[in-house]
């Protein structure tokens, strides 16, 4: 397992300097910078900015002047933020975002998982048709549209809750359904088709056999197997939650990371825009390192090779 | 011309029909299709032509769906959006398609180094974030449809990928692919003939999962402003627009949003009957 997690993290160096890299031409390679305002700075101005942040140095020079910055853990100060840096800007945001991520995806098993079991134990039931027709349409509205939605019915003309912002615990329930619910959806129709996948198979059969608690079978025997793909589906879940948050919380004014990534593009702040690809980078890797572990300890036929 | 089809294609053809939910869910599919590529001979009007003084209208006489707050009719935008965001999912769901089941088998099947190595670029790709690396293509190559097609097929793959590998891991360790291997049969031969027939099940599964997703994901970016740009229409950037105006013109984001949403839903049901009449098994069960 020791083994397994270094190597891992071996791995991921050069997977995060490929992204680095790529992210870092492609950004360098886009016309404009942080700096075209619609009101243009005075050549001099312009020209004291680009030396303060070292963009007057060649382009290799600061690619390499960036790395260096990185492997000492800094990763410079913002170009539009009014001075902050980088780390700064990730530290306040970043648990905003988390939160949301956690939130979601807690709406996402909640409801994913025994609404897959419940189909699945009775497949072609009116339950069954009931939940795969809900999971469908759970899949069928994105959250661009379900966020407005929600939004118009329960703060405009209902007045429940805020249209928008990220200050009362209520706030936390529209943003966090919006993100949660396609997951949801996808979790269910997974957990089911992993679950028929097993259910017919002889051990399931020995197990009722030999006496087992119908519940036991399928809590401790069926379960865990089943819900294989589910586990298998978490990797892109997360990066897909990612994406999700620049919607969600552009949507919702949430001040989290995908919000500031989503302006930090457009604005062109090369550090800021790299900076979180570096952070995203690295999530998703640590992410997906733990749903293969997860995935090993469910089905010891999987080996962990990294 | 006579079209001629294997007794199983027949079978699953037959049992796909049978199920009346597909049928009803393939009816709207080609709706929606014909309706989008007889765009110009439906509507009167055009998708971009502006009537100021007419403002945003509820549905009326002339304008159906009514129009948006430029007096453009809706209804032709819709149909028009139709079109870019159908196109999208067809063009960027066959690419993704083509590489991921090909990369995806030969990983799983030659295992080991192989295996890993490829393993990794995926794994690499997938930590590129794709909404950076598409704000950034869109900035530097402009934002044009076909870079779109490409973006999205090029992430789309990935996943479908993972799930072939996935699947071929699972499969080529049983009885009947190990037989097979026994027998001397070359790799092409069990790859093409024992494992990618077997797996097809998840992989068309996964397709009507990527056919909407794609098409999600145009409407993601359009909505974020970074994919198709104004006066063309999509049905991802009526919604940016209706959600805008969602408390004084609700029709603005109901409009695009049921036609969203239709058109995911009738491919999604369309996909899962597909799965269901593939696989007799699915059927009998249910």
């Amino acid at each position: 397992m020791i083994r397994f997690l270094l190597k891992r993290l071996l791995i991921a160096i050069p997977v995060l300097w490929a992204a680095i890299t790529v992210a870092f031409i492609l950004v360098r390679l886009a016309p404009g910078g942080p700096f075209t305002d619609e009101r243009a700075y005075p050549p001099h101005t312009l020209e004291q900015l680009q030396k303060h942040y070292g963009l007057d140095a060649s382009l290799p020079v600061q690619y390499v002047r960036y790395l260096g910055g990185l492997l000492r853990g800094d990763l410079g100060p913002s170009l539009t933020q009014g001075g902050r840096s980088v780390q700064e800007i990730i530290t306040i945001a970043l648990p905003i975002s988390l939160e949301l991520g956690a939130w979601s995806l807690l709406v996402a098993i909640i409801i994913g998982i025994p609404a897959g079991l419940a189909s699945a134990l009775k497949p072609g039931s009116a339950l069954d048709h009931a939940t795969m027709a809900s999971a469908l349409v759970g899949i069928c509205i994105p959250p661009f549209v379900l966020g407005p939605l929600l939004v118009l019915l329960f703060s405009l003309q209902l007045g429940w809750v805020h249209a928008a912002g990220w200050n009362t615990m209520s706030d936390r329930i529209l943003p966090s359904i919006t993100l949660g619910i396609v997951y949801a959806a996808y979790i269910a129709r997974l957990a089911r088709a992993g679950l028929l996948e097993v259910l017919p198979q002889d051990y399931i059969r020995t197990a009722h056999a030999k006496g087992l608690h119908p519940m036991r079978v399928i809590a401790i025997h069926a379960l865990k197997p089943g819900i294989l793909p589910v586990v298998s589906f978490m990797g892109p879940a997360i990066a897909g939650l990612i994406s999700g948050s620049f919607v969600v919380e552009t949507l919702f004014h949430i001040p989290g990371l995908g919000r500031i990534f989503v302006s930090a593009a457009f604005n062109r702040d090369y550090t800021l825009v790299l900076g979180l690809v570096a952070f995203y980078a690295a999530l998703v890797i640590a992410c997906n390192t733990i749903v293969d572990v997860l995935l090993a300890i469910l089905n010891p036929r999987i080996k962990l090779n990294p | 011309m006579k079209i001629r089809l294997s007794e199983p294609a027949k079978n699953v053809a037959r049992r796909f029909f049978r199920n009346r939910i597909a049928r009803v869910a393939l009816a709207i599919l080609l709706i929606l299709c014909i309706s989008a590529i007889a765009a110009p001979i439906l509507s009167p009007h055009a998708y971009d032509h502006q009537n100021l003084d007419l403002g945003p209208v509820p549905p009326q006489r002339g304008h159906w769906l009514g129009t948006d707050d430029l007096g453009r009719d809706l209804f032709t935008r819709v149909l028009y959006g139709g079109r870019v965001s159908l196109a999208v999912g067809l063009a960027a769901t066959m690419v993704a398609l083509g590489i991921g089941v090909t990369y995806g088998t030969i990983s799983g099947y030659v295992g080991g180094r192989t295996d890993q190595m490829m393993m990794r670029i995926v794994d690499a790709l997938y930590a590129l974030p794709f909404t950076v690396f598409v704000i950034i293509l869109m900035v530097v190559f402009g934002r044009n449809i076909l870079l779109l097609f490409v973006a999205i097929g090029a992430v789309e793959w990935l996943t479908m990928a993972r799930i072939v590998r996935g699947q071929v891991l699972s499969l080529k360790d049983q009885t009947y692919i190990r037989a097979a291997r026994s027998l001397g049969f070359s790799h092409m031969r069990i790859m093409l003939r024992h494992i990618i027939p077997n797996m097809l099940g998840p992989v068309i599964v996964y397709t009507t999962l990527t056919i909407p997703r794609v098409i999600l994901l145009e409407s993601f970016l359009s909505f974020l402003g970074l994919g198709v740009q104004p006066p063309m229409s999509s049905w991802g950037l009526l919604i940016r627009d209706g959600a805008r105006a969602m408390e004084s013109y609700p029709w603005f984001l109901i409009v695009p949003g049921v036609t969203l949403c239709l058109a995911l839903f009738a491919l999604n049901c369309v996909g899962d009957a597909l799965r269901d009449a593939m696989d007799p098994r699915h059927q009998l069960k249910a």
